[in-house]
């Protein structure tokens, strides 16, 4: 870049205006308010659990999402304008009947239900590889990929840079592990979403001859959040920078292109679609957000297909302000973990059971505070 | 014991106030190119550093506060751009324009035709002289992508730009 240009932008930046003047007691009295609502959430929260407020029950036999049912509103700090928010009844970590692997600054820690040992050192993303073992990535490695089956440890340096692991996906009775890596002195395409086919029998080691299909795309794939493979064998990415979108090409198909976006519904319309996962018989489910003047408003589970259609539809009960959430699906879609998060942080850890029931149950895991859950196969 | 903490809150809020008026109006003037949309950047900005002012203990301690409040702003505003594109009462960044028009309008107006990832990163690395580790964090992507980024905005506004060499 030409110095002068450069000197244009910081003049551009410089000059632009600055809308409504600097107000510092307005913003330090809306930040009490937000403080003090997250108090009285997490109070809330609390009292919920030791009073035995009702459980909370919702249907999934509608593409319109119902409400939960609360039998009391939860306490709040926003005055009397705002409306009584639905919130979540609670369920101890020990409670919660799944395979799980919890993730802390120390490594992974699965619980009893887990059939994977404990990794010690920063693990960064794991996914169940659908057999017992377990896909991850560790922090301060961001270009290879560990494979722990069988009580043994393979790593693979999968790419020439930084790589960021997306998932184990499997279609006609193969898996594939997934990752995204940024294609080094690309230009348009420069990302690239990478699958390693794995055998079901394990025999095809994890090594650069095996990759099965390099799809380039002009998204930012390392930011793509979820991904899906259709039964009939189309691949669905989700991924959000700015702007969320869901794609879906054909696994054959060499690109994925603008053209390629879902055209109506969920995953097709404007509202942010965060998460997307799928279960070993090909469906789908995402999380769709509604956002009214100032905060998130509504969050859905829906149920998708590739086209972007709502098959179904369960509301989520917010109890703050998020920017952002993920989700997981058990592999036979009876059940799903939600992360919430707000500021780039996680605030809430959500259960849903019964997803395949008329009458999920969603309840809130209380003593996950700081970890990363991983929902095991 | 009460006194300490009153010191402790005394501090904060100083420390806070000193960063909301170092960094406020350059924020909100990065968000207003990014966004084209003055007030909705200072709007956005000032929630983002409510946000920041209410868990500022923590964002304090980050190595550039302010990308946590860019970031924190732009997925903000950028929720309330979905809203009124889905209540057909407005439109995504791509298609606003402002007013007034600033002086240099024919940059303005290539850093307007950019991606909007791609106006983000030139934006703060140029806009705000941030070094790109900075820039990576506040738009949340690693260093390589936004580099990526960079050289194909600087590649897109070098074919829209008139620059005296």
């Amino acid at each position: 870049m030409t110095n002068d240009l450069e000197t244009r932008l910081q003049t551009l930046v410089d000059q632009s205006p600055t809308g409504a003047p600097a107000d510092l007691d307005h913003v330090l009295a809306r930040g009490r308010t937000i403080r003090r609502r997250r108090h009285a959430a997490m109070a809330f929260a609390g009292a919920a659990c030791v009073a035995g407020v009702a459980t909370l029950a919702v249907a999934f036999a509608s593409p319109a999402p119902r409400p939960p049912v609360v039998t009391e509103p939860p306490s709040s700090s926003e005055g009397p304008s705002s409306p009584p928010t639905p919130t979540p009844d609670t369920i101890t970590l020990s409670d919660v009947r799944l395979p799980l692997g919890l993730i802390d600054d120390q490594g992974l820690h699965p619980n009893e239900l887990a059939d994977v040992p404990a990794i010690d050192g920063p693990v960064d993303r794991a996914y169940s590889d659908g057999d017992g073992g377990l896909v991850y990535q560790r922090a301060d490695q961001p270009q290879r990929i560990y494979w722990l089956r069988g009580g043994e440890t393979l790593e693979y340096d999968v790419w020439p840079g930084p790589t960021t692991l997306l998932g184990v996906v499997g279609w006609e009775g193969v898996r594939h592990i997934v990752f995204g890596a940024a294609i080094p002195g690309a230009e348009v395409p420069s990302q690239a979403i990478q699958f390693y086919r794995v055998a079901t029998d394990n025999d095809e080691p994890l090594t650069a001859g095996t990759t099965f299909q390099t799809i380039s795309t002009d998204l930012e794939v390392e930011i793509a959040d979820g991904i899906a493979v259709t039964d009939d064998g189309r691949l669905v990415v989700s991924s959000c920078h700015l702007l969320c979108s869901t794609h879906t090409v054909p696994l054959d198909h060499p690109v994925i292109a603008t053209g390629d976006v879902s055209a109506d519904g969920p995953l097709g319309d404007p509202r942010p679609t965060w998460g997307l996962d799928g279960t070993t018989d090909g469906r789908m489910f995402s999380l769709a957000a509604v956002t009214s003047g100032q905060d998130l408003e509504q969050l859905t589970l829906e149920q998708v297909t590739a086209e972007g259609h709502t098959l179904d539809s369960i509301e989520i009960p917010m109890v703050d302000a998020i920017d952002g959430a993920g989700l997981q699906v058990t592999g036979d879609g009876s059940a799903a973990i939600i992360e919430l998060r707000d500021g780039g942080e996680t605030t809430r850890w959500l259960l849903v059971q019964d997803l395949d029931q008329p009458a999920p149950r969603i309840r809130e895991i209380t003593d996950v505070a700081g970890l990363l859950v991983v929902l095991g196969p | 014991m009460k006194a300490a903490v009153s010191a402790t809150q005394a501090h904060s809020n100083e420390t806070f106030a000193r960063f909301y008026t170092g960094e406020r109006d350059q924020l909100v003037r990065a968000l207003s190119v990014m966004l084209r949309d003055p007030d909705l950047a200072a709007e956005a900005t000032d929630e983002a550093m409510a946000r920041a002012y209410a868990r500022w203990g923590t964002v304090s301690a980050y190595a550039n506060p302010a990308g946590w409040v860019y970031r924190v702003a732009a997925n903000w505003a950028i929720s309330r751009l979905r809203r009124r594109r889905f209540r057909g009462t407005g439109a995504l960044p791509e298609n606003r324009v402002t007013d007034p028009e600033p002086s240099d309008g024919s940059l303005w107006a290539a850093v307007a035709a950019l991606p909007p990832e791609q106006r983000a990163v030139v934006v703060l690395r140029y806009g705000l002289d941030w070094p790109l580790r900075w820039v990576a964090e506040a738009v949340d992507a690693p260093l390589g992508t936004v580099k990526s980024r960079l050289s194909r905005a600087v590649a897109n506004l070098r074919t829209r730009v008139e620059v005296d060499s």
